[in-house]
């Protein structure tokens, strides 16, 4: 792997165990996140998209689930890394804004408790110098040191999802992952975070895993975009290159979001059928009950992580793309 | 702030309701205690003894109810419960101030010990929820809080102290001895405890190892528990700060509750292994008909279940923000 690269997945799977046996919901997953970089993760509910966040940070609790596979946080292995060496490691070089900041702060400590409690684990003692960090901290996501005082409950939701970003930059991480950071707010405070999100992401230069539901979000703030369905990534690319999405789901998907400032009476497009049950998937290619360019073929093979040859590292998940003509998502066809 | 201010208006309102129904409702039965004490000589006592006993009792038929009923009040504000029938003429109050510290000493401190014991199993247990040490313990705690509490304590009344000898098996303390602050005297009153207390230990503790274990899972699964893993924050303070201080929260009621019934609330145990406590005088009180003292005793346990519920919601406001409501905003 080249220095540049911070994270790389290779051939993750995770089984979350289930009454009738363990049932696999993330399969063959394998991606890079490259320094500076914002990669941003979408899928349907129940793709896997989240599950792929808790696995990259080894929060998939032995009771719960099992997963296999690479997660290189440059030159470390944390699918293999004891706990211990693992407690370490976390936060320091990866941390996480999770997909309810409501519920990711302690109910019954102030902000400034919390903070401590992250700083104090990792052996930071110094009560002056904790404090000045949480300071700086705090006003870097522009909120005053009055916060550190507060408890979770008087804040309002946008302050709570601020203050988890600033924990999140506590040590400087390398990535950053962002589970849905922004689906609980309303639309004005998405849009206030979603800038700062950019602007620290220049200001110190950390990677992104940024997941979220709304492709459309994703195009407008990442460098690359992955896809996710039925627990496999179906494509990955440059947000050039989702231009024209080589993946019959991936065009689906845009297909189904409102392009900015169309005119007149551009029809979005659903995909009929439902996801598939993770219990009993449909066999070959996940999505091929609901596409609409399925041959025989696809309900049998299963489709490998394609390398698009030519292209900077874009890779699809189709037996087909090479046959299935080519088109812009904002074309009609 | 306001939060216990409204509490506290809400206890003492609920207290006087007590006291009030404390005297209403054995006015409101038949006949009255120097009626009671004169049917047990069989009508061999003539009308001007009843009028004596009356006066002794400080019973007052011919005053209307309202004037009674602030005498009473005036008695309790000095402490007065009254005189007992059945220990005629020791005073209820010194009666019930001579019972009291064995009860609190005894079911106090057995109930302290079982709910930290039982809420350290039950975080256990949580944390290794489904295995061998979770299995073990919940099967068991299922198995001892079933248990008739009589038939254990019979039972290791019977083992325990009288075949094996290890344990006193009656009082609280030898009765050749003299109540001092000697070590022997102390080492002997915790020798008579022991049993009892391991007892009382034995049957509740499942109560709390069961709850707790439950809260605890449901809290584990609560995103700042995750997210305090995500943190690498030490297991200990993720235990400690995370997951068990806000576990115990929903405890924490169930644990005022069942301190304010310790006062009254272990009859069996008292009865069983005639310990001098409050249960005891209780339940002699009740076999004969002293009305005075069962009033008084009533009262005592009514306060207390009171008393506890206001240290649990101080309690509960201190180590939940959230229930200050207008508090230091």
């Amino acid at each position: 792997m080249t220095d540049n690269t911070v994270l790389r997945v290779d051939s993750l799977w995770v089984d979350y165990y289930t009454r009738s046996g363990p049932i696999r919901v993330v399969q063959d997953v394998s991606f890079e996140i490259r320094r500076g970089e914002i990669l941003g993760l979408a899928g349907e509910s129940g793709s896997g998209k989240s599950t792929v966040a808790q696995a990259v940070t080894r929060l998939i609790r032995p009771t719960v689930g099992r997963m296999g596979g690479d997660v290189w946080l440059q030159d470390e292995n944390i699918a293999q890394l004891d706990r211990k060496a693992l407690r370490h490691i976390k936060w320091k070089k990866v941390s996480i804004v999770a997909q309810s900041a409501m519920n990711s702060l302690n109910p019954v400590l102030r902000i400034r408790s919390q903070f401590d409690d992250i700083l104090q684990s990792h052996g930071q003692r110094n009560r002056q110098k904790n404090f000045a960090r949480m300071c700086e901290l705090i006003e870097m996501v522009s909120l005053s040191a009055e916060v550190l005082d507060a408890f979770p409950h008087q804040l309002s939701g946008g302050m709570k999802q601020r203050v988890a970003i600033a924990m999140a930059l506590l040590f400087h991480p390398d990535l950053v992952i962002m589970d849905e950071p922004t689906t609980a707010l309303d639309v004005i405070v998405e849009r206030e975070i979603v800038s700062e999100i950019k602007r620290l992401q220049r200001q110190f230069g950390f990677s992104v895993l940024f997941i979220s539901h709304d492709l459309d979000l994703l195009l407008r703030m990442a460098d690359r975009v992955a896809i996710m369905y039925g627990g496999y990534l179906m494509e990955i690319g440059s947000v050039q290159e989702f231009a024209h999405p080589l993946h019959p789901y991936s065009r689906a998907l845009l297909q189904s979001f409102p392009a900015i400032g169309a005119v007149g009476a551009e029809r979005r497009r659903g995909i009929p059928g439902y996801p598939p049950d993770p219990a009993n998937p449909p066999g070959g290619c996940r999505f091929h009950p609901r596409c609409s360019h399925s041959s025989e073929r696809c309900g049998s093979d299963l489709p490998v992580w394609e390398a698009v040859e030519g292209a900077g590292d874009q890779r699809v998940r189709c037996i087909r793309w090479r046959e299935i003509p080519n088109e812009s998502h904002t074309g009609s066809d | 702030m306001r939060y216990l201010m409204r509490r506290i208006i809400f206890y003492v309102v609920a207290f006087v309701a007590t006291i009030t129904i404390n005297f209403f409702l054995p006015r409101a039965m038949p006949g009255n205690p120097a009626e009671a004490l004169m049917s047990k000589f069989g009508g061999r006592l003539n009308p001007l003894a009843l009028k004596s006993i009356e006066i002794a009792f400080g019973l007052h038929e011919h005053e209307p109810i309202w004037n009674q009923y602030l005498q009473y009040l005036g008695q309790l504000l000095h402490g007065n419960l009254g005189t007992s029938l059945a220990y005629y003429p020791a005073s209820v109050s010194g009666l019930i101030g001579t019972a009291l510290p064995w009860t609190l000493f005894l079911v106090g401190l057995s109930t302290i010990i079982s709910f930290v014991i039982g809420i350290i199993i039950g975080s256990i247990s949580a944390w290794r929820f489904g295995g061998a040490f979770d299995t073990f313990m919940s099967t068991f705690f299922t198995f001892t809080y079933a248990f008739p509490y009589f038939w254990i304590a019979l039972a290791c009344l019977y083992l325990i102290g009288y075949l094996w000898g290890v344990f006193p098996i009656s009082g609280a303390y030898s009765m050749d001895l003299v109540p001092t602050l000697s070590g022997s005297f102390v080492f002997n009153v915790i020798r008579h405890a022991i049993l009892p207390s391991l007892t009382i230990i034995f049957t509740s503790v499942g109560y709390w190892a069961v709850n707790m274990r439950n809260t605890t899972i449901t809290t584990l699964a609560e995103d700042y528990v995750t997210m305090a893993e995500a943190k690498g924050i030490t297991l200990r303070r993720i235990l400690l700060r995370y997951a068990g201080r806000n576990a115990i929260l929903p405890n924490i009621t169930g644990f005022a509750m069942s301190m304010g019934f310790i006062v009254g609330g272990a009859i069996l145990t008292e009865i069983v292994f005639s310990y001098p406590g409050l249960g005891n005088l209780l339940f002699q009180a009740v076999q004969q008909e002293d009305y005075p003292l069962i009033q008084g005793i009533l009262m005592i346990i009514s306060f207390s279940v009171l008393a506890a519920n206001f240290v649990a919601d101080v309690t509960y406001s201190l180590l939940d923000p959230r229930v200050r409501v207008g508090g230091n905003q």
